[in-house]
């Protein structure tokens, strides 16, 4: 995407949610978005999904509008609640993407996606049964349901607890290595975005901008051993050391600006 | 699975239990005063031949079932546009409060004028229906979360798509509360229809009844519209649940949750906007109340002398040739209606509170009131006036007595809620400060109940209103409700139109004087801040 811009009028001061941002997300790989509240990461993701439109710059995936593929169901989506629909079994939650897209479901795909989030057995049970780490297992199922080119990911591990998350994590690991989607995680924990990403993009506020790009290199698969490993840290150091620079006053923000 | 299994028995349990302890204790003290027990009742029943009760309850439902699907669509008419384009809910939202404003009793003649055979009960079902479904099909489309839809969105669902799958399916417990809530009110406005005049009907033979002063008919007539009500209620009740086993419950205040609404689109803290949006209320109500007259007044093609229009009544109250003009004697009818309104209301609110509070301080009790407040929901409570009177008689108490009811139940339902909803970590803080329970409910919970109790008082005023001239016609003989009826018999039209447009205006004023008095009281609570 490039030079992307989003601006919003609250009252009547427009506020810059995005500004000028340039972001490479390299297919098959998972790049995360890391920042502060109200970076933008989440207006950017809205604009990854088609449901917002930027004022000026261009989003392209594999080449086509976010808008064209989200009406041809190309796109897969979880939030931070999972927002399931409370009067459908886990299943035909995980079904919804297909209905809406008019395919039909696939029985063997579909129960072959409940046990990859590890949900068997739970296949009727009611969102109001689940624990909230089931739940967003049904939301990240439900995301891929309709085999989609990217996977967007908004604070989807937000609400749990550190086990249910480190837990997850591996799962998402698991689920992405049998079937390498390209992935974009909007995150405020640091060591979720390390443990997960290819890239880290770390993002500043007002205005919403990404300030830099950090490649990560542990090799795969990364087990929670390397939470204790050297480079690990040395990665998260690196992520916050730029996160609190531009969190701490404008000025250092201006300097860290290229 | 086993609890949930368990948990849709519990509410059968009660009712049971609670049923059986009120026809208990009915005839318990059936022994002590000069009320018939159910067991005289079930005499009188079988004397009378049940084929007596059980027809004129058909011809009951006959007026009330049409008027109650009426409304259901009406509202689900107004409701959707209203979520669709939120510009128009806060006009649509006040059509419904105009509805409930109207006092059945009141408008009641008028219909008989303009609309011929059932029409004019139908219509008064419709109206007490009416404004229920409205909140309830509002506040159900407005369940789900945004996330939800814009889940559908995302995953390249249509806007129909989302509607259909998503909306509409969380809509269904909200849906189905206003439905069950508002069977016995639809009861209710067919049998006032059925007091003013009609040839069949539990109306017809619990005023009868009444007027030949016989006791024991009269309980049962009013027995028999709880029971069909209470009916109703359930048959909905049953088919909700099995709708909506995914939810936990099918919870609508109207109260609260017509409030609710009305927050979610009110101008924030800005005064001018406020008192703009204020006075385009008022204009708009005043413009849609005379349009609605004038229409209805050439749709039904009455005579000018039977349907009299607005310059007529201004005419009528402002004539000055027979002495003061009539508005200062139609103003005296109208003091002595608030009067017995107000005595109401204040008697009601504080039954309402005193058994709230003392429920909170002392649990059982809590346990103990909630059978008899679950029947009550069920029973169309003004139309036990007729049996009220012969209870209380004919004086100042009966007033009171019907007005204190009717206003009980929402003041009592929605503090103990709000009570109920009080944080546990504010409770908390106040006994790790060494307070008590009284201390809590002083300086916690009263308080924060405030705006419930405006809230229920708002839906009181317009009950306690119809109870207070159902009570003035029938019991007391003076007050707008008796000189109102009285014009009919006089078929003194112009004198009738003049008292309904007098009632229904002070009705509608009331409503709004309730909503500014619970303005000032937040302003003085949070210091003109947002809740």
């Amino acid at each position: 995407m490039r030079g992307v811009t989003r601006t919003f009028a609250l009252g009547v001061t427009p506020v810059v949610a995005l500004e000028a941002m340039d972001l490479d997300v390299p297919a098959g790989t998972l790049v995360s978005l890391l920042g502060p509240s109200g970076c933008g990461k989440s207006t950017l993701l809205r604009l990854f999904a088609g449901l917002d439109v930027p004022d000026a710059g261009s989003i392209l995936i594999d080449g086509r509008h976010p808008g064209d593929m989200r009406a041809s169901h190309q796109i897969g989506i979880a939030f931070q609640d999972a927002s399931l629909l409370p009067w459908r079994s886990v299943r035909s939650n995980i079904c919804l993407p297909l209905e809406l897209a008019r395919r039909p479901a696939d029985h063997h795909q579909i129960q072959g996606l409940i046990d990859m989030v590890g949900l068997s057995g739970f296949e009727n049970a009611l969102p109001a049964q689940l624990s909230g780490g089931m739940r967003q297992r049904v939301a990240i199922a439900r995301a891929l349901a309709a085999t989609p080119a990217v996977l967007l990911l908004d604070e989807p591990f937000g609400a749990l607890d550190e086990v249910v998350r480190l837990h997850l994590h591996l799962e998402l690991q698991r689920i992405r290595a049998a079937r390498p989607v390209t992935t974009v995680l909007v995150t405020h924990t640091i060591a979720e975005a390390v443990f997960l990403s290819d890239q880290v993009v770390v993002m500043a506020s007002r205005p919403g901008r990404a300030v830099s790009t950090i490649a990560i290199d542990l090799p795969y698969p990364r087990t929670p051993a390397m939470l204790r490993s050297a480079r690990f840290h040395e990665l998260c150091d690196r992520c916050s050391e730029v996160l609190f620079a531009n969190v701490a006053g404008t000025a250092a923000s201006a300097g860290m600006r290229e | 699975m086993t609890m949930r299994r368990y948990s849709n028995l519990r509410p059968a349990l009660a009712w049971g239990g609670s049923f059986g302890a009120v026809v208990l204790l009915w005839q318990c003290a059936a022994l002590v005063v000069a009320l018939p027990g159910p067991l005289a009742i079930m005499r009188r029943i079988g004397t009378d031949g049940p084929a007596l009760y059980w027809n004129a309850g058909l011809a009951t439902l006959r007026c009330a079932l049409p008027g109650w699907a009426g409304a259901t669509v009406a509202a689900a008419l107004c409701a959707l546009p209203a979520t669709m384009w939120p510009v128009l809910a806060p006009g649509l939202f006040q059509l419904g409060v105009m509805s409930y404003c109207l006092p059945s009793l009141a408008i009641g003649p008028v219909l008989m004028i303009v609309l011929d055979g059932d029409g004019p009960r139908i219509m008064l079902a419709a109206l007490a229906s009416f404004f229920t479904m409205l909140v309830g099909t509002m506040t159900g489309l407005r369940a789900c979360s945004p996330s939800q839809t814009l889940l559908v969105t995302a995953f390249g669902g249509t806007a129909l798509q989302a509607l259909l799958r998503v909306r509409l399916h969380a809509a269904l417990p909200a849906w189905f509360a206003a439905l069950r809530i508002s069977a016995p009110a639809s009861v209710l406005g067919a049998m006032v229809g059925e007091f003013l005049g009609a040839e069949h009907g539990l109306g017809v033979l619990l005023i009868n009844a009444q007027q030949s002063l016989d006791l024991s008919r009269t309980c049962a007539v009013t027995l028999v519209s709880a029971a069909f009500a209470g009916v109703l209620y359930a048959g909905v009740g049953i088919v909700g649940h099995a709708c909506t086993h995914w939810a936990r419950d099918m919870p609508l205040d109207l109260a609260r949750d017509s409030e609710a609404l009305r927050a979610g689109w009110t101008a924030g803290p800005n005064r001018m906007r406020v008192l703009l949006h204020g006075a385009g209320r008022l204009a708009g109500t005043t413009a849609l109340a005379l349009g609605a007259w004038w229409l209805v007044l050439r749709m039904s093609g009455v005579t000018p002398y039977v349907g009299r229009s607005p310059y007529d009544v201004l005419l009528y109250l402002t004539d000055g040739a027979e002495g003061p003009p009539r508005i200062s004697a139609i103003a005296g009818e109208l003091g002595i209606t608030l009067q017995d309104m107000a005595a109401g209301l204040v008697g009601g609110i504080m039954a309402g509170l005193v058994l709230a509070m003392c429920s909170q301080l002392w649990p059982p009790l809590h346990r103990l009131l909630a059978g008899p407040v679950f029947i009550m929901q069920a029973i169309p409570l003004i139309a036990t006036t007729p049996l009220l009177i012969l209870l209380f008689g004919r004086g100042e108490a009966i007033v009171v007595t019907v007005g204190t009811i009717v206003t009980f139940f929402p003041v009592f339902v929605t503090v103990s809620q709000s009570f109920a909803q009080t944080p546990r970590t504010a409770l908390a803080l106040i006994a790790a400060n060494g307070g008590g329970r009284v201390d809590a409910l002083r300086r916690v919970q009263l308080p924060a109940a405030l705006p419930s109790i405006f809230a229920a008082l708002r839906i009181a005023a317009p009950l306690a209103m119809t109870g207070a001239l159902i009570a003035e016609w029938l019991a007391t003989g003076r007050g707008m409700g008796y000189m109102l009826l009285n014009a009919v018999s006089m078929s003194d039209y112009d004198g009738l139109w003049a008292r309904v447009t007098v009632t229904t205006t002070v009705s509608m004023i009331l409503y709004g004087l309730v909503g500014l008095g619970e303005v000032v009281a937040m302003r003085a609570l949070t210091g003109g801040r947002d809740r």
